[in-house]
């Protein structure tokens, strides 16, 4: 009797087990690559009417801080500026290229001496609340924002020269200040908010874009329809527009695949590299030519006594790591190893430094010299979506002696070690590479009053020098002789970090997405007035 | 009764205030700093002293607690610093959904694991036995996040029937709430319904060969009503106990099953809100989980009666 009750069961669960290895068919199909060009398949002629209508639902990985209220957007781009942009507008966006192009400001001048950028706005638009955008709404946004932003605190004043004309003056020229001008401060509506409070605009934009603000539940979704009265006539094609925050990342390439959502974004190189997907997915690289996030690591040099205090140590340790081979087993291609602060192929790069290829024979040696023949200890700090990435850099420097420890922080104790408490041994590094902002997208890390990582080591003078004479420079060769100086004496002189590479960011998204809009510089852009669907 | 419902209120006053001061202590001690998190990488040192100091973060850590505490009593959980909202906003929108799941998942838990125990213990070496020793067995096994996951592949990947993620309440699209919840809730039953059955066959099994059942039946009366009426009810303590001591592992649960099923909730709310150091609402997420641990268990005490009338309370 009692066989056959354990036979009845094991008969039990076989069935089952069996039922479902039926049901798990992997047909693992071909991955269609994107590209700049964000090949296409299956794209027929399609006239402007099939454009218009449908809902397209994008995944994010978190709420931003805000999307409504400009001084907070512009202070903490990512992930506020994609997000807020269906709703919010800039003067200007770039281009592919990374060029500045115009936008709500239809033109500007630039004096010689660049004391001065003449602004002339677009005519005839108006904010979601019906009121007028012209130079009192941006000199007022300009007014909110110039004093919080580093990198806009170069703007002295704004002058209102007429309805739609306005003059910013500056104190005096820095690059990044009038490239920022123009691409992340968006023009909210300063009606609205009166109306609505710091605290009402925090999380409901009302700007001049092709999307108005619907509804929004923290931490779910964030819904904007369609705005008819949109500036550019005929768009924007989508009635309606939707974030899904959908922070873990299995849930979300689940529910990409459930075709719950259309487009998928800050997804991991990793989740997409061992995804199955079907044609009618596509996997894009949003990333421009001007540059990306970098990824390194950086040593507390501060204290004599440790061995990262000795630059053939530092340069040792570059030389242990095989970056070609990480970008490609960790980033799947995803990235692109750099031994400086730019990609290769950017101007900015300077090809006469030292590779710092991988060589661990050459790596013991430069750690005998230093008088650690015999490696020593150390600790990287990471959060824990880097943390794969730093143990295997760990394996790398336990073949040349040195053993580390990877400790992975949650994000609020990170910031508090890099903004004032300080790490022993190195934390992660992320930078931006953008060549032409080099300068001001060091500042807060190597500029003259650094807020992060930089405040902690403390910056060689003439490192400090450069990235300030970069920020000033206009001359285009200078400039360009500039950023090389910076790259050597930042890696060959002082060696401050260990560079790994230029990560791109792919995502996901359907084939019958079109024009979504999304790009990828030191922030994440997106600008869905041209997105279609054909569904 | 009515001294003892007093005494016990008086209790969760002191297990209140233990348990916030706890939680306030941790997110102090916590390394991280929820101005600066805030305010992001570009910020300066200024900018972050100025924030700190509107949100009384440099206060002595005393301070901070009983103006909180003193907020709490007079119906003030405070502001949330990432969300710019009050606390209560917050959590008017979450605290439904986290309750609709944890209740449904509660009820399915009484639903299913009570009559499989009962039928285990009745048919006791029988086939069905096996089959729920068996299926407890891997119940109490399986984690949840995992049972989660492969509910996600087969049930919404594979077959489409559930979607992956999210929720829509159940009050206002009755099919598609319905379908949000059934994977969540079945999940986070599943380990409370297979503790239950257990519970509930192993005390059957006690019950079913005392000297009442054979009367009850040498009685005549029906064998159904012998064992519902005199089998279960007197098997129902140890298996309410082990409700009351299951519905703090549902509510801690749902942390972990929000997060596996992007829903909404309270639990979500708690994680996200520990990663940007926003302490006030970690507070009172924590404060209304251990009112309703606290309140759970009361409700489980008094129930005791209804079940025992021999039962006192002294």
């Amino acid at each position: 009797m009692k066989r056959r009750n354990v036979n009845f069961v094991l008969f039990i669960i076989t069935m089952i087990i069996f039922v479902l290895t039926a049901c798990s068919d992997d047909s693992s199909t071909e991955v269609v690559e994107g590209g700049e060009e964000n090949k296409e398949q299956g794209v027929t002629e399609t006239s402007e009417n099939d454009k218009y209508g449908g809902t397209v639902k994008v995944r994010i990985a978190q709420q931003p801080r805000s999307f409504g209220f400009p001084p907070a957007i512009a202070n903490n781009p990512t992930p506020s500026i994609p997000v807020a942009l269906p709703a919010l507008e800039t003067l200007g966006r770039f281009d592919q290229d990374g060029n500045v192009q115009p936008w709500l400001a239809r033109d500007w001048d630039m004096d010689d001496e660049a004391e001065t950028v003449t602004v002339y706005l677009e005519e005839g638009i108006k904010f979601h609340d019906g009121t007028d955008f012209n130079s009192e709404a941006v000199k007022w946004v300009f007014d909110q924002i110039i004093d919080t932003h580093p990198s806009l605190s170069a703007i002295d004043s704004v002058e209102i020269i007429d309805d739609h004309t306005l003059v910013f003056h500056f104190e005096e020229y820095i690059s990044g200040a009038h490239i920022n001008m123009f691409t992340i401060v968006p023009i909210g509506s300063p009606t609205a908010y009166e109306e609505l409070g710091e605290e009402g605009n925090w999380n409901h934009p009302v700007g001049t874009g092709p999307f108005k603000f619907d509804s929004m539940e923290n931490n779910h979704y964030i819904k904007f329809v369609r705005n008819d009265d949109y500036w550019i006539d005929g768009l924007p094609y989508l009635d309606s527009f939707e974030f899904r925050i959908i922070p873990n990342e299995t849930t979300a390439i689940n529910t990409f695949l459930a075709n719950e959502v259309d487009i998928a974004l800050h997804l991991g190189a990793n989740s997409i590299a061992e995804l199955n997907t079907s044609s009618d997915i596509l996997v894009v690289d949003p990333t421009t030519s001007i540059g990306l996030r970098g990824i390194g690591i950086i040593p507390n040099t501060s204290d004599p006594d440790s061995p990262l205090a000795d630059i053939r140590v530092r340069k040792a340790i570059s030389h242990a790591i095989d970056r070609e081979q990480l970008a490609e087993s960790i980033f799947h291609g995803y990235a692109t190893a750099s031994n400086q602060l730019t990609l290769p192929n950017s101007w900015s790069y300077n090809p006469d430094l030292d590779p710092f290829e991988y060589n661990p024979e050459k790596a013991k040696e430069l750690l005998a010299e230093a008088g650690y023949p015999d490696g020593f200890q150390t600790t990287i700090y990471t959060q824990n979506v880097r943390s794969f990435l730093m143990q295997a850099v760990q394996g790398y420097l336990a073949e040349v002696g040195i053993e580390v420890e990877v400790d992975v922080v949650e994000q609020a104790r990170f910031m508090s070690m890099i903004y004032e408490e300080g790490w022993d041994g190195f934390t992660e590094f992320i930078y931006y590479s953008a060549g032409d902002e080099l300068g001001t997208l060091l500042r807060p890390f190597f500029g003259p009053s650094p807020v992060l990582w930089g405040n902690i080591i403390g910056i060689p003078e003439n490192v400090v020098d450069l990235v300030v004479n970069f920020d000033l420079e206009m001359e285009e060769n200078n400039r360009q002789r500039l950023a090389h100086e910076l790259q050597s004496a930042v890696m060959e002189e002082h060696h401050l970090f260990t560079p790994l590479f230029i990560t791109q960011e792919p995502y996901l998204k359907y084939n019958y997405v079109h024009d979504d809009g999304y790009y990828t510089l030191r922030a994440d852009f997106f600008t869905p007035e041209k997105l279609w669907i054909d569904k | 009764m009515g001294a003892f419902i007093i005494k016990r209120l008086f209790q969760t006053i002191a297990v209140l205030f233990f348990v916030t001061l706890i939680v306030f202590m941790i997110i102090q001690i916590l390394p991280g700093d929820p101005a600066q998190t805030m305010l992001g990488a570009d910020a300066s040192q200024e900018q972050i002293q100025k924030l700190r100091e509107e949100l009384g973060l440099n206060d002595p850590f005393i301070v901070q607690y009983f103006n909180w505490a003193a907020g709490v009593i007079g119906g003030d959980l405070g502001h949330s610093i990432f969300y710019k909202e009050t606390v209560i906003n917050l959590m008017s929108s979450r605290f439904p959904i986290t309750l609709t799941i944890g209740i449904s998942a509660l009820i399915v838990t009484v639903i299913i694991g009570i009559p499989l125990g009962v039928i285990a213990a009745v048919n006791r070496g029988g086939a069905i036995d096996s089959v729920v020793v068996v299926l407890s067995n891997i119940g109490i096994a399986t984690p949840n996040f995992w049972l989660g996951i492969l509910g996600v592949y087969f049930l919404s990947l594979k077959l489409g029937w559930l979607p992956v993620q999210g929720y829509v309440s159940p009050f206002t699209d009755p099919i598609g709430g319905l379908k949000t919840i059934i994977m969540p809730v079945l999940v986070l039953a599943a380990t409370t319904i297979a503790s239950v059955m257990r519970q509930t066959r192993s005390a059957m099994l006690e019950v079913i060969h005392q000297d009442f059942i054979r009367t009850a039946r040498s009685k005549g009366l029906k064998e159904r009503f012998v064992i519902i009426k005199h089998g279960l009810r007197n098997a129902l303590i140890p298996v309410i106990t082990l409700l009351g001591l299951q519905l703090g592992n549902i509510i801690g649960g749902t942390v972990l099953i929000e997060q596996v099923f992007n829903i909404p909730g309270m639990g979500s709310l708690l994680v996200s809100s520990v990663f940007m150091k926003d302490f006030i609402v970690v507070q009172a997420c924590v404060l209304v989980i251990a009112v309703l641990v606290v309140f759970a268990n009361l409700f489980v005490d008094l129930a005791y009666r209804l079940i025992d009338p021999r039962i006192k309370y002294n």
